[in-house]
């Protein structure tokens, strides 16, 4: 019987938790401007990683 | 003497070190610019690895901070937080509901009158009348007082249960020239609004805005953290004659009512 390899188990849990704390970044005035800048950074760079590794195995 | 240079090896290098460099509004800019790609990202094909990281990076929105005792009575409890925009959000508890009414006004009397800011001619907490009250059971208020500006408009606080007035008659109680913000502010020695800027004080030429929080000259001039309260605990927007501080107390000036 072929079984099937469960995808994470909360990966649409991730996106939507990973939609919070962006939405989280975007509101809060906890976070300085400088620390923002480089927080929004450091995310975009993982997700055009993620979408340039996609590419390339396409 | 070595001075220590930074290569600028790379482009992210001089990104880096420009906006380090660029004024407040300049970094806004390039901020916005940045979650506004971030908030279009397609979040969906993410891999993993990706998403993990990004979790890694992104803060977890923070908890709102805990409520900090501001006194604890026998029969009542006074607590406070940081509420928005700095404002104090209150919580008091009266322990046992009507039943401890009385005892309740007379602990906050004599725990009103170690406060820093308590004024000579003293201030009261009594029962108003209020027979709504449960019997037996804690009642606890959370509320964030009212503020207006000069035209009017609510700047924080916008539901009038959580307004001076809905505070005290959910309380049963009634204050003598003082409030629960400033019973908090007091206990606590806060000296909460209190600006360095000597222009934000009120004068006799500019009397400022009938704001809680507003801080006024008092009668001998010096400045006062005041958090005002009005007659009644309602702030109706009226104005109280020529002085800044009339129908209202100041920390620092005896009490006019």
């Amino acid at each position: 019987m072929l079984v099937m390899t469960k995808e994470p188990k909360n990966s649409a849990e991730e996106i939507e938790e990973i939609k919070r704390r962006i939405d989280y970044l975007v509101r809060t005035d906890q976070i300085s401007v400088s620390d923002k800048i480089a927080i929004a950074k450091k995310a975009l760079e993982i997700i055009e990683k993620s979408e340039t590794e996609k590419e390339a195995v396409q | 003497m070595k001075t220590e240079t930074k290569d600028l090896t790379t482009a992210v290098d001089a990104a880096e070190l420009l906006i380090g460099a660029l004024p407040t509004k300049g970094k806004v800019a390039v901020l916005e610019h940045l979650l506004k790609q971030l908030n279009a990202s397609d979040l969906s094909g993410l891999s993993v690895e990706a998403r993990r990281a990004l979790l890694q990076v992104l803060p977890e929105p923070t908890q709102r901070p805990k409520w900090q005792v501001a006194y604890d009575g026998e029969f009542s409890k006074l607590e406070v937080r940081p509420g928005i925009h700095g404002k104090r959000e209150v919580q008091f508890t009266l322990r046992g509901g009507l039943d401890n009414l009385e005892a309740a006004c007379t602990e906050i009397n004599v725990a009103m009158q170690r406060a820093s800011n308590y004024p000579k001619g003293g201030f009261l907490v009594y029962p108003s009348g209020n027979n709504d009250l449960p019997s037996g059971e804690d009642v606890t208020v959370t509320y964030t007082p009212v503020i207006r500006d000069s035209g009017g408009r609510v700047r924080f606080g916008t539901d009038s249960a959580q307004s001076h007035q809905g505070l005290l008659s959910s309380l049963g109680l009634a204050f003598v020239n003082n409030d629960l913000h400033r019973l908090a502010c007091g206990a606590l020695r806060v000296k909460e609004g209190f600006p360095k800027d000597p222009t934000q004080i009120g004068s006799s030429s500019d009397k400022g805005d009938l704001n809680e929080g507003r801080v006024v000259r008092t009668e001998n001039g010096s400045r006062s953290g005041a958090v005002r309260s009005y007659p009644g605990g309602v702030c109706d927007n009226v104005w109280y004659g020529d002085d800044a501080y009339d129908g209202s107390v100041v920390a620092g000036a005896a009490p006019r009512n």
